[in-house]
């Protein structure tokens, strides 16, 4: 399908932008103003910055695709710190890569999401102008309104500078990987107390990501329920003799059409908007490692880390055109 | 069909029904009377915004917000006896349709849910009321309904999905689901108008056809006076709210009494009666919140006198079971 | 700051004269305008009445414009001048919470930050390159898109294709992550093309307002532009391409296709106008969240730099001091960003259900009524 060239595109856009890049960070590699000359001719070599910019970028992407390149900054090969996690046989260093922190963050964001917007959403459309109803369409307006920092600081400031609830530093993990969804897997392994406090740690910042598409979600849950309800074959139900439970059902499944699109579409979103959250909570996700990159000048890593991101959120928009074509049979392929 | 062989199947006594939009209070039906016999089919015809939809609606009171049934009695005869269908609870009537009295729509395309299979909708239908076991016996027993509506391919048609029928197909289908439970009134709001000519043809026939086998009561809504040639027993006109005439069809096309409804036959070709010229009626349906004092037609109508500015006349026997409502005829 | 509060009534008086002076000014450049216009004018009339019956709405075109003023006007009236704001100030003056006293019994309404600046002032200030920004990425992003999506929803084929599939490629990115991307590299090349461009440095110093000695951040507020700016068309022109594709089954195309029209033509005259509403209410409140991706540019440190004041960057410098309990350095900048940004959801929502005639006729028969 029309996944492959995209992503091939995708490729390319992130090579226009790696081509641009200021030239021979070599130097700021090997360490600075303080560099020797072997080092810097090492790191040359190394990632090939001697060759024109179509081979480099050839090299890099090559490199990148079998996970042999090392982040000048980092030392560790990029994918790993990025997705297969940096233990080493020691004990030190991380299980998870940083992209399974984001998704973390991102997918209790979304619990928030679903838990509070859509029976918000619901409850607005069966008591439709009401206060209720008032109150939610002004929560899905300054939720959109609002800064994802500024909401972030703000129970920074409530939560941990005067009431010290929550903390603000390091990431527990479980001491395995098995599904990739950190909490699971230590619900998994039997570390519960682990599992505790990743929530703890995630509960805050990940409210601030949902915040946003809370009141949107229940906005559009109540528009597309009451459209589903004013709709014409419902009356046809109730002409039928259909009792209100069958009714409603009628209703809701296909009000669930553009609710389960614009879900999708927000499940983009947060894990779009993590670089904010995550900077501003200092979470070591996939957002911060992009940024930390780009101080550090660490192409290599910030290359990746936008390949990665993007071949993400394609993921997730296919998932979406999935689950689409299978709650509406006038759309099959 | 005369009078004395008329058995009441269902009675509407005085309807009136307002709607109440932000513009104000439309005055949608004004005091609407009619009887209608066990086995025949009903015509109800008029132009677009006079009432018939609504008159219909208002039969199991389905009239949709911010429409309100305002007073009137629709008397069902029942083996058991008479019941005022107005007086029911929701819960009662919800049992008698779908099941006593059925509803064809005119626009299948919307009336059918797009997410289920019309096998779903037939089996759906039955369940509710009973008439099956279960959604199983009833997914069969949809497949036998579709055969007799007349769809080809029934045993795959029944897993098909709206969007993937053509517009006659549908309209069998909805047909079909009117039929399942065996009603004994079909109530069918202008179920071809949405349909081309031929499929049109083909419908018509297909339900009279039906009426003759199943013993059915048909109310037929629509526009157009062919169909109501081709297919009525009866034939009631409306205009603004009102009935103005109401009569066998051969009487009302061969001496039609309510100046309307020479307007409404002479707009048309009549094979029944020789015509120099198609004429158009002059002026516009009127503004039914603020509707013409007296008889809602005087704007209109070229033998407008005092009398009908000032009081409505109410429907009188001409001739054996034909009715207008008219001064020109009330002495 | 200012703002003014008018009686209902008056609003009413405000947009009849408002509808007239257009007329006139119409009537001057081609003279009939008025009469062939009659039940635009009239539509657009209602519209502004329905308007000024919306109070959320009002209030959102109450801050837009309030917005704008100090954008423009805020450094002329801050309390305190640019250049004042960069001496480094006696130590007393530091952390004045908001309506706290200075040494001297200044009134600081707002406190001040590290350096002892008035924050008042610093807001003032922090107004201006958020407005420019969205405002370029608009000009320039939004002509772009919606003509790819004219032209790819127009000619179809093998055009279609290819613009659709550019556009995916960019929409495949979370736009905040593109955005960085652009906006790091880009700098240094721009940098690059202005010193070796002395006479475009210039003049682009002098349409931003910038002094010469703080050339270097002018790459740096080209190159965010220019990032969301690249982030931004695509939108537009999936949208565009969507409506172009329904409005151009419609009759009149091929009527006026038929009378020989140019294709451009067709687009421009006959397509463009029909989804203007739609299109205008999208434009509004996307200018909200431009506003929303400036600031977290700027809050990251991609974005504009100092001394060039903005708010998402005066978060970014105060949010170190949050952990003190100086919470006025980032929160206050934050939430002046969040009143903006919801001012223009307001407007757009309101924008949105003016646009619809059902609501127009209501409103229409509402105040019918009442005369």
């Amino acid at each position: 399908m029309t996944f492959v060239p995209t992503l091939i595109g995708v490729t390319f856009i992130v090579f226009i932008i790696a081509n641009v890049i200021p030239a021979n960070p070599a130097r700021a590699w090997a360490g600075g103003a303080k560099a020797s000359p072997e080092v810097i001719e090492r790191v040359i070599e190394e990632y090939h910055l001697d060759e024109p910019w179509y081979m480099q970028y050839l090299f890099l992407m090559s490199k990148l695709l079998r996970n042999e390149i090392r982040s000048p900054y980092t030392h560790n090969k990029i994918w790993d710190d990025l997705i297969f996690g940096t233990r080493q046989s020691g004990g030190a260093g991380s299980t998870y890569g940083r992209f399974f922190v984001s998704l973390q963050l991102a997918l209790i964001g979304f619990t928030y999401v679903i838990l509070i917007g859509i029976p918000l959403g619901i409850i607005s459309a069966l008591k439709r102008n009401t206060i209720i109803d008032s109150a939610v369409r002004v929560l899905a307006l300054v939720g959109v309104s609002t800064p994802v920092f500024w909401l972030g600081y703000l129970l920074i400031y409530v939560l941990y500078v005067k009431a010290g609830i929550i903390e603000i530093a390091g990431m527990p993990e479980p001491s395995q990987r098995l599904t990739g969804i950190m909490v699971l897997d230590a619900l998994l392994l039997g570390e519960y107390k682990i599992a505790w406090q990743i929530i703890n740690r995630l509960a805050t910042p990940a409210f601030v990501l949902g915040f946003i598409s809370i009141g949107a979600v229940a906005r559009v849950t109540r528009n597309s329920f009451l459209e589903a309800w004013n709709a014409d074959f419902i009356e046809y139900g109730k002409a039928r003799g259909l009792r209100k439970s069958k009714l409603i059902w009628h209703a809701f499944k296909n009000a669930s059409i553009p609710v389960v699109t614009m879900l999708g579409m927000h499940f983009a979103f947060l894990l779009g908007s993590a670089p904010i959250t995550e900077t501003v909570f200092s979470i070591p996700g996939l957002g911060r490692y992009l940024l930390d990159s780009i101080k550090n000048f660490d192409y290599p890593a910030l290359i990746g880390g936008i390949l990665l991101f993007a071949t993400v959120y394609m993921l997730i928009n296919l998932i979406v055109d999935i689950i689409y074509a299978f709650i509406d049979p006038r759309i099959r392929y | 069909m005369l009078k004395t062989t008329c058995r009441p199947i269902l009675e509407v006594r005085n309807l009136y029904v307002n709607f109440y939009t932000y513009a104000g209070v439309v005055k949608a039906i004004d005091g609407v009377s009619f009887t209608i016999c066990e086995g025949e089919i009903f015509c109800l015809v008029g132009e677009t915004g006079c009432g018939k939809s609504v008159t219909s609606r208002a039969i199991t009171k389905l009239v949709p917000n911010p429409g309100k049934i305002e007073k009137g009695e629709i008397i069902y005869y029942t083996p058991q006896g008479k019941i005022d269908l107005l007086k029911l609870s929701e819960e009662e009537l919800r049992k008698i349709r779908g099941k006593e009295i059925a509803y064809i729509f005119q626009d299948p395309s919307s009336a059918l849910d797009p997410l289920f299979t019309i096998g779903y909708h037939v089996a759906e239908t039955m369940v509710e009321h009973k008439t099956v076991r279960n959604l199983k016996e009833g997914l069969q027993k949809a497949i036998y309904i579709l055969k007799t509506v007349l769809i080809p391919d029934p045993e795959k048609r029944v897993k098909a999905y709206p969007h993937e029928l053509s517009g006659g197909l549908k309209q069998r289908s909805v047909i079909g689901i009117g039929l399942s439970n065996k009603p004994r009134i079909v109530i069918a709001d202008e179920p071809t108008s949405n349909l081309d000519v031929t499929i049109q043809a083909q419908i018509l026939d297909l339900l009279k056809k039906l009426r003759e086998r199943e013993g059915l009561t048909v109310i037929l809504i629509t526009h157009n006076m062919g169909v109501v040639a081709k297919m009525c027993d009866r034939v009631a006109v409306m205009y603004a709210g009102n009935i103005v005439e109401l009569g066998p069809t051969e009487r009302i096309f061969e001496n039609p009494l309510h100046p309307y409804t020479k307007g409404l036959l002479r707009a048309v070709p009549n094979p029944l009666i020789k015509i120099e010229r198609l004429e158009s009626i002059p002026g516009t349906v009127p503004n039914l919140i603020y509707p013409p004092p007296g008889c809602r037609f005087h704007p209109r109508c070229p033998y407008t006198m005092d009398e009908c500015k000032r009081r409505k006349p109410k429907l009188i026997e001409i001739e054996d079971g034909h009715y207008v409502a008219c001064w020109l005829y009330a002495g | 700051m200012a703002e003014e509060v008018y009686e209902k009534k008056m609003l009413d008086k405000l947009s009849d004269v408002l509808i007239k002076t257009l007329a006139i000014f119409m009537e001057k450049i081609r003279p009939g305008w008025s009469i062939r216009n009659k039940s635009r004018l009239d539509e657009w009339r209602l519209m502004l009445y329905a308007l000024n019956r919306s109070t959320l709405g009002l209030i959102g075109l109450a801050i837009v414009l309030t917005f704008i003023f100090i954008g423009v006007f805020g450094p002329a009236i801050a309390p305190y001048s640019y250049s004042d704001l960069l001496i480094y100030k006696d130590v007393k003056y530091r952390f004045i919470p908001p309506g706290g006293k200075g040494p001297n019994g200044e009134i600081f309404i707002l406190g001040t930050d590290e350096w002892g600046r008035d924050m008042l002032s610093l807001m003032l200030y922090g107004a201006r390159i958020p407005l420019i920004i969205t405002l370029l990425v608009m000009v320039i992003g939004a002509p772009i898109g919606i003509f790819l999506g004219l032209v790819a929803g127009y000619y179809g084929g093998k055009v279609d294709e290819i613009i659709m599939r550019i556009t995916d490629i960019f929409l495949a990115f979370p736009s905040l992550v593109l955005a960085i991307g652009f906006a790091v590299v880009l700098p240094d090349r721009i940098k690059n093309i202005l010193e070796t461009n002395l006479w475009l440095q210039d003049i682009l110093l002098a349409f931003f307002a910038i002094e010469p000695v703080d050339a270097p951040r002018l790459a740096n507020l080209l190159a965010v532009i220019i990032a969301i700016a690249v982030v931004w068309w695509p939108g537009y022109t999936r949208m565009v391409r969507g409506s172009t594709l329904s409005i151009k089954e419609n009759i009149y195309v091929e009527a006026a296709r038929a009378m020989g029209m140019g294709s451009l033509g067709i687009m421009f005259k006959h397509i463009l106008p029909n989804m203007l509403a739609p299109l205008l209410v999208i434009m509004t409140l996307d200018v909200g969240s431009l506003i929303l991706l400036e600031a977290g540019l700027s809050y990251l440190g991609i974005g504009a730099q100092p001394p060039l004041a903005d708010w998402g960057r005066i978060v970014y410098d105060g949010s170190k001091w949050l952990y003190r309990g100086y919470w006025w350095l980032s929160l206050l900048p934050g939430f002046l960003i969040l009143i903006v940004v919801l001012g223009f959801n307001l407007l757009g929502d309101a924008l949105r259900d003016i646009l619809d005639p059902k609501v127009r006729r209501s409103i229409e028969f509402k105040i019918k009524r009442k005369r």
